[in-house]
Order: structure tokens, then C-alpha cells, then sequence
């Protein structure tokens, strides 16, 4: 099992303390983290920290993943690169710009609608009959191998989940409703979850990438600009159906979470500290996971999964194997 | 594979195997930790601690590679062992 990661909710000093994390909150409280044990590090609350206490993670090679007003994702401090290889990079740009381009692109989505589809064949029957969007992202699916420039792509890409998100709204439990995806703020309960949930599939995505010697900011799908992590937005689109949609189902329905869990001023809708720690503690569970590896024949955790992707993107883009984009199988 | 280990030494010692152990496991009281850890971790745990050894210090490790031979209650004034939140 990977380490787990650890979430700071508290208020308070981040500090480096006998060669490991100190917290002292403003509650009063200290606690010690086993900075040797920690995967990542999410800061949901105001923290203050000296470079004494980056340089502990840098040692140890722990991400730090900082939230701001309301938990929106505003950064993330990343430790020096473990993993340096101007090889990988160089092929990585190589790729970019030659054909491989196109069927990295192909495979990401592909992978993503199979995803898509997967929740709702596991939906279907249970929460209403969604065969016609079902045929539908098997067709787009099929789709996505036949068109020849990025722009298409993208283009089918954004077809079929404009067709999955219009399923939402029979899969959650009322009064749960998602018509359209809305997001900066997001406009309703259901956006605000899914969005929230997005955001953390992307903070593991870039952990995970941080830990080979790729490139975040150069992506195959979304075109590489500025300020942003375009591969870890790429990788995300395969497992946000994966670890965020299936979960948000799965909260809603069994009703873990509940409308009480949200809160709307300035006319958005945000979920409330409580409702975070509900739907935080249950996207850890589900990272911790295992599932049966066909390929490398043992059980794996989802969290381990998305370093399988990434390896296997960066062995593609190096020696031209073949890129296994994660399908769900299971 | 989870891993507890206490120990019992010299007060003026305490603070060389605290350090040693907060770094990897949770600080759960005085003398005792506790957390998941991997084999290596666990094989470089032990050899540090052998390290520091000196006559009077005794230390246990007590480890599980079977997660579900593992259970664990609290009582009192205690935060869940393994916690992720703070």
C-alpha cells in the first residue's frame, strides 16, 4: 500500500521539529507528523510555515497541496525533483509535437469515455435505464480512434460528457440535481461536490506525476499554456470517473452527504468544512482500494493506479511500448 | 504492515528514540507509537534503533504484515490511531 496522504484542517504553525512536522494549531494543540510516512501534504486551513519546514519536505520528497478561501485548490509547493531525466523530458516535447501527439490524445479520452461508460453500465437498472447514453459513449468512443487533429478530439471528448452529465441528474438522489456542469463558482449542491472532487483527483494526479521525471506542464490533450499543470489535467480526465464521479454517487445516494452539507452565499454553492471532512475521509478510503492488477498480476490501490498510468505514459512516450490508459476492468 | 513499538529507557534517554520514532510513527503516548509502514521502513527503523542502543534501554517492536488480524479500541482521551486529519 502507498503511504497515505494528510489533510490539515486546523489553523495554525507548520514547523520542523526533531527532523519531522510540527503542528501547533491555534486550538493549542501540537501534533507530530511522520513526515517519512506521508504521501502528500493538503493544507485546507490558514498555516503558517518558514522555509525551515519546506526544506523537510523537500528532503523527504512530500508535496505540499495548498487550498484557499472555501477549499478552492490554489497551488501546490513540490518538492525538489527526485526523479531528473532531460531524456524523458526532451521525448516528452518530441511527442508533443509529432504524431505520437494524436494517439497519446486518443488513448487519454478513450480511456476516460470507457470510464464514463462504466459508471453508468454499473447505474443502469439500479437508478433509471441509461442504455441510449450507454450506445451513445460507445459510439463516441469508437469515434475518438477515426478523427486525425486534437481539436476533433477534444471535440467528441466534450460530446460525451455533456452525454454523462446529462445522466447525473437520474443517478443522485433528489433533491440532488445536475443539469449542466458549472463550475468558478460552482452553481449547485451537485456541481459543488463534483468539483470539489475534481480538484482532489487533480492534487493526485500532480503527486503522482511529481514522482517521475515528466513534465507536468506539457500535456497531450489540453494544449500546454500558461500557469497551469496541462499532463496532470489530462491524466485527471481518466480517473475523475473513476474517483470522483462514483463517489460523489455513492455519498448523495446513501445520503453521507445531504444538502445541510452545503452552503450558498454570493451565488454559489460551496460544501461547509464538515461536509468537506465527509467527503475527504471517504475519496482516502477509496484511494486506499485494492483491485486486482491483470498485468501485474497482484492487487493494487486506486492511488496506485494512477502512478501505473503515469509510468506507463512516460515508458510509451520513452521506448514507444504500448500506452495502457486505465480502463476500468474491474 | 502495521507496526506499535514501545519502549522503556533512561529519562534522560527518551528524547533519542522519540526522535528516532516520530519521524516514521504516530506519537501515540508517552512511550508508545504506533502506524503503517513498509518493510523496508521497518527494516531501517530497526537497524537505527540498534544503533542507539546502549545497556539499560529496552524496546519492543511488535508488528503485523496481516491487516486483518488487527483491531484496535480507544477509550478516553484519545485521537483514532491513524488518523489523517488534523
Amino acid at each position: 500500500m502507498p503511504k497515505p496522504n494528510h489533510h490539515v484542517f486546523a489553523d495554525g504553525e507548520l514547523s520542523r521539529n526533531e527532523g519531522t512536522l510540527r503542528i501547533d494549531t491555534l486550538a493549542g494543540e501540537t501534533e507530530y507528523l511522520p513526515v517519512e510516512s506521508i504521501d502528500s501534504l493538503y493544507l485546507h486551513g490558514q498555516i503558517d510555515f518558514n522555509t525551515r519546514a519546506l526544506g523537510l519536505l523537500n528532503d523527504h520528497g512530500v508535496p505540499a497541496h495548498v487550498f484557499g478561501w472555501k477549499d478552492y485548490y490554489k497551488g501546490s509547493y513540490l518538492p525538489k525533483r527526485g526523479q531528473v531525466s532531460g531524456n524523458t523530458v526532451v521525448e516528452q516535447v518530441r511527442a508533443y509535437d509529432d504524431d505520437r501527439r494524436l494517439s497519446i490524445a486518443q488513448r487519454i479520452i478513450q480511456a476516460s469515455i470507457h470510464n464514463m461508460r462504466s459508471n453508468l453500465r454499473y447505474y443502469d437498472g439500479r437508478r433509471g435505464n441509461f442504455s441510449e447514453a450507454i450506445a451513445d459513449l460507445a459510439d463516441e468512443k469508437d469515434q475518438v480512434a477515426a478523427v486525425d487533429t486534437i481539436n476533433e478530439v477534444r471535440a467528441v471528448e466534450g460530446n460525451a460528457r455533456k452525454t454523462y452529465y446529462r445522466c447525473f441528474d437520474r443517478i443522485l438522489r433528489d433533491p440532488f440535481e445536475l443539469t449542466k456542469r458549472q463550475y468558478n463558482p460552482p452553481t449547485n449542491e451537485a456541481n459543488a461536490i463534483v468539483s470539489f472532487l475534481n480538484g482532489m483527483t487533480y492534487t493526485t494526479c500532480v503527486s503522482a506525476i511529481r514522482k517521475t521525471a515528466l513534465d507536468p506542464t506539457v500535456g497531450f490533450v489540453h494544449e500546454p499554456g500558461e500557469r497551469r499543470f496541462t499532463l496532470s489535467l489530462d491524466i485527471a480526465d481518466i480517473f475523475k470517473p473513476i474517483l470522483a464521479d462514483r463517489l460523489v454517487f455513492r455519498l448523495v445516494n446513501r445520503q453521507q452527504i445531504t444538502v445541510d452539507d452545503f452552503e450558498s452565499e454570493l451565488d454559489g454553492c460551496l460544501l461547509t468544512e464538515s461536509g468537506r471532512m465527509t467527503v475527504l475521509e471517504e475519496f482516502e478510503k477509496l484511494l486506499d482500494e485494492t483491485v486486482a492488477h491483470p498485468r501485474l498480476e497482484r492487487n493494487v490501490s486506486y492511488k496506485t493506479l494512477v502512478r501505473t498510468d503515469v509510468l506507463s505514459l512516460k515508458k510509451h512516450i520513452l521506448t514507444g511500448e504500448e500506452y495502457h490508459a486505465t480502463e476500468r476492468w474491474w | 504492515m502495521h507496526v506499535i513499538v514501545v519502549y522503556d529507557v533512561p529519562a534522560d534517554r527518551t528524547r533519542v528514540y522519540r526522535k528516532l520514532l516520530r519521524r516514521r510513527l504516530e506519537h501515540l503516548q508517552y512511550s508508545v507509537f504506533y502506524g503503517e509502514l513498509t518493510e523496508g521502513q521497518v527494516t531501517t527503523m530497526k537497524n537505527d534503533i540498534q544503533k542507539k542502543l546502549e545497556p539499560d534501554d529496552s524496546i519492543v517492536v511488535f508488528e503485523s504484515s496481516n491487516p486483518a488480524a488487527f483491531e484496535f479500541s480507544t477509550f478516553g482521551d484519545v485521537d483514532e490511531p491513524g488518523s489523517r486529519f488534523t
